[in-house]
């Protein structure tokens, strides 16, 4: 099957056609590179539920009330986090940011009694916007009747994402913009699709400078250009009815050996010749125990694949896909493509945990397309063998950025800081744990995470304890030369090597070559 | 006799008749000819302009810097890229010739008194009417290797250790090529069965009495005859599948590791995942270049081994 064929109902013998095998032969070599790209599946980003959305406000009476209980525990887990963040080399890039917010959340809910703004706003973001984002947008324009604001929604993959970068090359038909992952985004900022934010946040100040000022925010060259709106913290998502059969229990903290043992329980209480997987991909133990820019070493001018920390993470793998057969086959997530939908096996009981974070509890919650009556609970990630404190995986996310193209810059300022702190309420439903906000009333934002079928669906009270934890250690990698790829030149050996084509000093070799030499080319 | 809409003055003056008269004609392509302008010369010399630049496109024209022949000296050097060029000439080297043979079987089989012969041959030409996703679809499903039918198929007849297609390097081009086969098949059938409703039948008579079996008349009629057909067949497959992208990025995104990335989704990955448009514009040229150099070599073979009759 060929994807583009010049077709022509009869033989063509004459000579002129010479020039037409010519033209169609050098249009379809284009239409490779730039058509096609518009061929590809938009499915990535899956389906989505409308989850209604009669819980998802938090009312911001309750908000501030909570506040001035949880700012001083929150200070004081940002000092303990602070203090860890300082003792390893990359201190700006470990993150206490969760946590520096919520000391002056008051009074900035107090005096950002908002200027009148004015202008037309396009916002693009990945996030459906019955997710959410219109709720928001709505309540924006209550607020500010001055600005009218449209919210497109790109998906976030790569179709999607070089859709956003044609619009924001043809110059003013975005004004706010999200990035949902930092090679992407800082080729942006690069690239001059962003303004430089520090003067707006010191303008604004309140809780957002506060925020802006602390660890774990992408910067790039010293500059602000972008503000994280949510945590995506990582966590284990934990089918409750086959860890019971299993006789596993949840315990509060546990290691890389402890949890091998339980995935080992899981993967022999498999019944009726169906096999059952402990986990979907264990995980990345690399990045737990390296925390950002594990790729580098050298300040990013070598790459760091030769650190052992990535061979016992990968074998480690290796151990569960082949000898402890308690991690879904490589082999079948490569035919069926699955890399993309990993929910499909835990939904439907092939796997009974997988690592996870908030933006994915929308598959649970959409019980049309995946029907269960079974509890989804929740687990801490297992910590690297030896390491105390760990980083966890996922980071501060849904980077927001301004065009420096926008005819209104103030109003998509006003808009940006809406999202941050009063609007971030109507994200919830759409898996968003407000980035500003951490550290208030937990359990109005677990509600609103969780949706209202949160009693039968999930463990509300797992939910609480390990999903949204305040002191987590978030990962930003600032070194990004080379990194779109060195990301691929990884999934392509990881693929072979957990697939038993190549060994893991064949994987290892190749990686750290490749990736040398991608540093070299970027640099 | 003078075409009606031409004015008599004009007809005293030849020359000028016919300068104007060319004009006409070219009035006539002019609304082709400014779409293929716009959205085929245009680009496609912009590409070639782009070729000699690094450039990232999300950065705008401000952002473009001319580095000569940089980006074409590193298609001597980039090992991904000379792994990319191996896979499309199997790809393509495999699955022409083989399509194109099962494609003549198929038409000669046609050809005859086939009972239900329009059904059967608008089913051969199915797949090259359907959806690439579609078909992907369905394929990645074929290959399964746990619970595919065709690992199944393989397992009843006593395969213990049936290959794993999509999720291995070694089968992942066997896999695609199997599967462009089955695509091509049909679509050169129906072609080919044009060709042969050509061959007058009053040189099969004369062949028959001149004693020719049905060998003998295959060789020394049908398949000189067909050769016009075959030679459109050859260039517009290998056009076709050198640019193979839609299944493979469907399918397999160019893997297991780069075991199925051909030159059209290398094209792709370096333009618009890595942001260097500079060099995936001179990898897309070194594809039409390539493609446009073996067209010609084929024009230059076809004075001798194409047979017109007339």
């Amino acid at each position: 099957m060929t994807a583009q064929r010049p077709s022509s109902p009869s033989p063509v013998t004459r000579r002129t056609a010479l020039l037409w095998f010519a033209t169609a032969g050098a249009g379809v070599a284009l239409a490779a590179c730039g058509g096609s790209a518009t061929a590809t599946t938009s499915a990535t980003a899956g389906s989505t539920s409308a989850a209604p959305a009669t819980s998802a406000a938090a009312s911001p009476a309750s908000t501030s009330a909570a506040t001035t209980s949880a700012a001083s525990s929150a200070a004081a887990s940002a000092a303990t986090t602070t203090s860890a963040a300082a003792s390893s080399s990359q201190a700006s890039a470990a993150s206490s940011a969760s946590s520096a917010a919520s000391t002056s959340v008051a009074s900035a809910a107090a005096a950002s009694a908002p200027a009148k703004l004015a202008g037309t706003l396009q916002v693009w973001g990945g996030v459906p916007a019955e997710n959410g984002p219109q709720d928001l947008v709505n309540a924006f324009m209550q607020e500010q009747p001055g600005v009218k604001v449209t919210y497109t929604r790109f998906v976030n993959d790569d179709t999607g994402n070089v859709k956003l970068d044609t619009a924001l090359q043809a110059g003013d038909q975005i004004d706010v913009y999200f990035s949902y992952d930092v090679p992407r985004m800082s080729q942006r900022i690069k690239a001059g699709a962003a303004e430089d934010l520090d003067s707006y946040v010191s303008k604004t100040g309140g809780a957002i400078q506060q925020f802006a000022g602390s660890d774990g925010i992408f910067k790039l060259d010293g500059k602000l250009y972008s503000l994280p709106t949510t945590p995506e913290t990582n966590y284990l998502m934990v089918d409750k009815e086959l860890i019971d059969a299993a006789g596993v229990t949840i315990p509060d903290t546990w290691d890389q050996t402890a949890f091998r043992a339980a995935l080992q329980k899981i993967a022999a209480s498999a019944k009726g010749g169906k096999p059952l997987y402990g986990i979907f991909q264990a995980p990345d133990f690399a990045r737990e125990k390296l925390g950002p820019n594990y790729w580098y070493t050298d300040g990013g001018k070598s790459a760091n694949f030769d650190n052992p920390a990535f061979k016992q993470s990968w074998e480690y793998m290796h151990t569960l896909i082949f000898d402890d057969k308690s991690e879904f086959p490589w082999k079948d997530v490569l035919a069926q493509n699955l890399r993309a939908y990993p929910q499909n096996t835990f939904l439907t009981q092939q796997v009974a945990t997988m690592v996870s974070a908030p933006w994915m509890l929308r598959y649970v919650n959409d019980t049309k397309q995946y029907p269960h009556s079974w509890v989804t609970t929740f687990a801490p990630l297992p910590a690297p063998d030896g390491v105390a404190n760990p980083y966890n995986p996922g980071s501060l996310d849904n980077w927001i950025l301004l065009s420096p193209n926008t005819k209104a810059k103030d109003a998509g300022w006003g808009f940006i800081a809406y999202w941050l702190t009063g609007g971030a309420k109507y994200m919830l439903k759409g898996g968003k744990v407000p980035a500003v906000l951490q550290g208030q009333n937990l359990d109005d934002i677990t509600a609103g995470i969780l949706g209202p079928n949160r009693d039968q669906l999930f463990d509300v009270a797992a939910f609480k304890k390990y999903g949204l934890p305040t002191n987590a250690r978030y990962v930003i990698d600032t070194i990004t030369t080379g990194s779109a790829e060195i990301q691929k030149d990884v999934q392509a050996q990881t693929d072979r090597y957990f697939i038993g084509e190549i060994t893991i000093d064949q994987l290892i070799s190749t990686v750290q070559q490749q990736a040398n030499a991608a540093i070299q080319k970027g640099s | 006799m003078q075409p009606a809409g031409i004015p008599a003055r004009l007809t005293a003056a030849p020359a000028r008749r016919a300068a104007r008269r060319q004009w006409i004609g070219y009035l006539f392509i002019l609304p082709n000819f400014v779409g293929f302008a716009i959205f085929t010369l245009l680009p496609l010399l912009f590409a070639l302009l782009v070729a000699f630049t690094k450039w990232n496109l999300v950065a705008g024209f401000r952002d473009l810097r001319f580095v000569g022949l940089a980006n074409f000296r590193l298609l001597l050097t980039d090992q991904s890229f000379h792994d990319a060029l191996a896979h499309t000439a199997v790809y393509v080297g495999v699955s022409v010739p083989v399509s194109l043979a099962f494609g003549l079987l198929t038409a000669l089989a046609l050809n005859g008194r086939v009972a239900g012969r329009a059904a059967l041959r608008a089913i051969f030409f199915l797949p090259f009417i359907s959806n690439v996703v579609a078909i992907s679809a369905v394929w990645i499903l074929l290959y399964h290797p746990t619970y595919g039918p065709i690992n199944a198929g393989l397992r009843a007849v006593g395969v213990a250790n049936p290959p794993a297609w999509l999720a291995s390097s070694a089968w992942v081009l066997p896999a695609l090529i199997i599967m462009a086969i089955w695509g091509a098949i049909g679509y050169n059938a129906v072609i080919y069965l044009a060709g042969l409703q050509d061959i007058p039948r009053d040189l099969y008579d004369a062949a028959a009495i001149d004693g020719a079996g049905a060998l003998a008349r295959f060789r020394a009629v049908t398949l000189p005859l067909l050769t016009p057909t075959l030679f459109f067949l050859i260039v517009t497959s290998v056009i076709g599948t050198s640019q193979a992208f839609g299944q493979i990025n469907l399918m397999t995104k160019g893997g297991p590791g780069d075991a199925s990335t051909v030159l059209a989704y290398y094209i792709y990955e370096t333009g618009f995942q890595f942001f260097q448009l500079g060099y995936a514009s001179a990898l897309a040229w070194f594809l039409f270049v390539a493609i446009l150099l073996f067209t010609l070599v084929l024009w230059l073979f076809q004075r001798r081994g194409v047979f017109y009759y007339s």
